[in-house]
């Protein structure tokens, strides 16, 4: 076969239709959510369209990869896994030759309090293998903390652990300043050939 | 090679919109026309298209290692002098390139011939690598395409390849110009490859980047910017005022600074200098308007230019053709004339992509004027099982 086996997209898409018009009604404050895709997340409003792109990406960057599957089932649990020929049907070779990788369900988006003023980041959420679709959706981080939200995907005072576990891919909202000067790349008008 | 009708898709305006396939249209007319398509034999696209190609670029590679270490050569090229340390260095680091894509007039009747190497910034990758792959797979689910019916099409599958061997250590930014839509659907789908290669992306624009107190490059966050992909041209960057920044920079460019000497036209006399008479390339010489042209009909093209801009076709060294631009102020290079085939009334023009240095796909615009130029449709194909 010439072509691709199965490939698919992540951030382009329908999700780009929904989010148009969005970008001002964004509010500014303190929580966390939990969305099961893009288009959840720019449909709710409380991030902008490319806020929520960024985190679905910030998300489905940090997905650990493992050597076999049974490394990855002993973390993520039994067929939570893919090979990552399969993942997005997208051949990726990693040097290290990680190829296992959980399955993403979702990702949390959080703004917080953090030493440096108000963050924002975002981590990818897994199925919850204890999951009991009775008391409504379950998940679980990377590191193994289960997250249960409540209405409208918001995760209710969430623990330090995991207040800690959005950190490490925050940054701030309010940007810094010191800049040298901006614009400096003016071109013609239209890029590509 | 044959252009074959075929329904187009009852809802394939939909079905591009709800994959952020917005510039369908261009200016009010059909871009993306799949009312036909150009059905090849396995080995038109294998003996054709795809190891000429490949060829191409390695041939391409070692002409660049010439380039880089010849002042002469790279003054030929009008490429301005405080860029070549730069350009060097990348070239020695083996900084990675991404993608080009070379344009063919084929007909699957003889061989393929090279009109040019948009080795810089080719556009039409979303449509060739994603949305043409999708109307193939829709084709084939609706029966509108006979069972093991294909597509030279494993771009996307290339790109996040090549991303995944790039070992960015954080933060990569992809940008586009303001204003074009196109530009910004074209970085938006390559971040999206490298996302699916664990790549962390954020998207700006080009216009937005700024400088810290040392004069490196920052986004609008004011966060550093250490990789860039810039759908923006190198020629641009040599009149900015950011140029001596750029050359000065910690940031690593795809594409990188040593694909200035190939996405330039003087590749094509260089080329055919050193491989004269390869059946895939015209004659080329460097244009001087003091000597006659050494063959009779003729195009003659700026060393820079994009988008057909500032194209000459000469007919027993007769101006017949020319179009507008604001290019040509480097020099211009002469090719011998190779006007598109016509099939079935129509003038496609073949463009196979090279990621990662791979020949992995093709994309065929049209265009019913003599010089491909941004107005020309794009038409996908199928390979016939």
């Amino acid at each position: 076969m010439k072509r691709s086996k199965g490939i698919s997209l992540i951030l382009m898409g329908s999700l780009s239709l929904a989010g148009a018009g969005c970008g001002s009604e964004k509010t500014e404050q303190e929580g966390m959510y939990t969305f099961s895709s893009l288009n959840e997340c720019v449909s709710s409003g409380i991030f902008d369209e490319a806020q929520c792109k960024q985190m679905a990406a910030d998300a489905a960057a940090q997905v650990p990869r493992f050597s076999s599957r049974e490394e990855c089932e002993a973390q993520f649990g039994v067929e939570a896994c893919v090979h990552a020929d399969q993942q997005n049907g997208t051949t990726v070779r990693h040097n290290s030759g990680s190829m296992w990788m959980p399955m993403l369900a979702g990702f949390m988006a959080g703004r917080f309090m953090g030493s440096s003023g108000m963050m924002q980041g975002a981590q990818g959420l897994y199925r919850d293998p204890a999951a009991n679709p009775a008391q409504g959706p379950s998940y679980r981080t990377a590191a193994g903390d289960t997250i249960k939200p409540g209405p409208g995907g918001k995760v209710a005072n969430p623990s330090p652990r995991i207040v800690q576990s959005m950190q490490h891919n925050a940054k701030p909202v309010v940007s810094r300043s010191g800049s040298g000067s901006r614009g400096g790349f003016s071109g013609g008008a239209k890029a590509s050939s | 090679m044959r252009r074959m009708p075929i329904e187009p898709r009852p809802d394939w305006k939909r079905i591009a919109e709800d994959n952020g396939f917005f510039f369908h249209h261009v200016n009010g007319q059909l871009y993306w026309d799949e009312s036909a398509c150009y059905a090849f034999s396995l080995e038109e696209i294998e003996s054709g298209l795809e190891d000429p190609a490949q060829e191409l670029a390695d041939m391409c590679l070692d002409l660049a290692a010439d380039i880089v270490n010849s002042e002469e050569l790279l003054a030929k090229l009008a490429i301005p002098p405080r860029f070549w340390d730069m350009i060097r260095d990348s070239w020695q680091r083996n900084e990675p390139s991404l993608y080009g894509r070379f344009d063919f007039a084929y007909d699957g009747h003889g061989p393929a011939k090279l009109y040019e190497y948009n080795a810089d910034t080719p556009t039409s990758l979303y449509e060739s690598a994603y949305f043409q792959w999708l109307w193939l797979e829709d084709c084939l689910a609706a029966g509108r395409l006979p069972e093991g019916a294909d597509q030279f099409n494993s771009i996307q599958e290339r790109l996040c390849e090549t991303f995944a061997s790039f070992r960015v250590p954080g933060l990569m930014h992809f940008a586009s110009m303001k204003d074009t839509e196109e530009d910004r659907a074209t970085v938006e789908y390559v971040m999206d490859c490298a996302a699916q290669a664990g790549i962390r992306g954020r998207q700006i624009f080009m216009e937005d980047i700024g400088t810290d107190a040392q004069g490196l490059f920052i986004d609008p966050d004011n966060d550093p910017i250490h990789w860039l992909f810039k759908l923006y041209p190198w020629e641009y960057i040599w009149h900015d005022a950011f140029a001596d920044n750029v050359t000065r920079s910690d940031t690593t460019f795809v594409e990188p600074a040593w694909k200035m000497v190939l996405s330039n036209k003087g590749i094509l006399p260089l080329l055919w200098e050193r491989h004269e008479g390869h059946p895939n390339l015209l004659p080329a010489w460097f244009h001087d308007p003091a000597w006659f042209a050494p063959v009779r009909d003729y195009v003659l093209k700026p060393l820079l230019s994009r988008e057909g801009a500032n194209i000459r076709i000469f007919k027993d060294r007769s101006l017949v053709y020319g179009t507008e631009g604001v290019y040509g102020a480097e020099g211009f290079i002469g090719q011998e004339l190779c006007p598109p085939p016509f099939v079935d009334g129509h003038g496609p023009i073949c463009g196979v992509w090279i990621v990662g240095g791979k020949a992995c796909g093709l994309g065929i615009r049209e265009d019913d004027s003599p010089v491909t130029g941004d107005l020309s449709r794009f038409v996908p194909h199928v390979i016939e099982p």
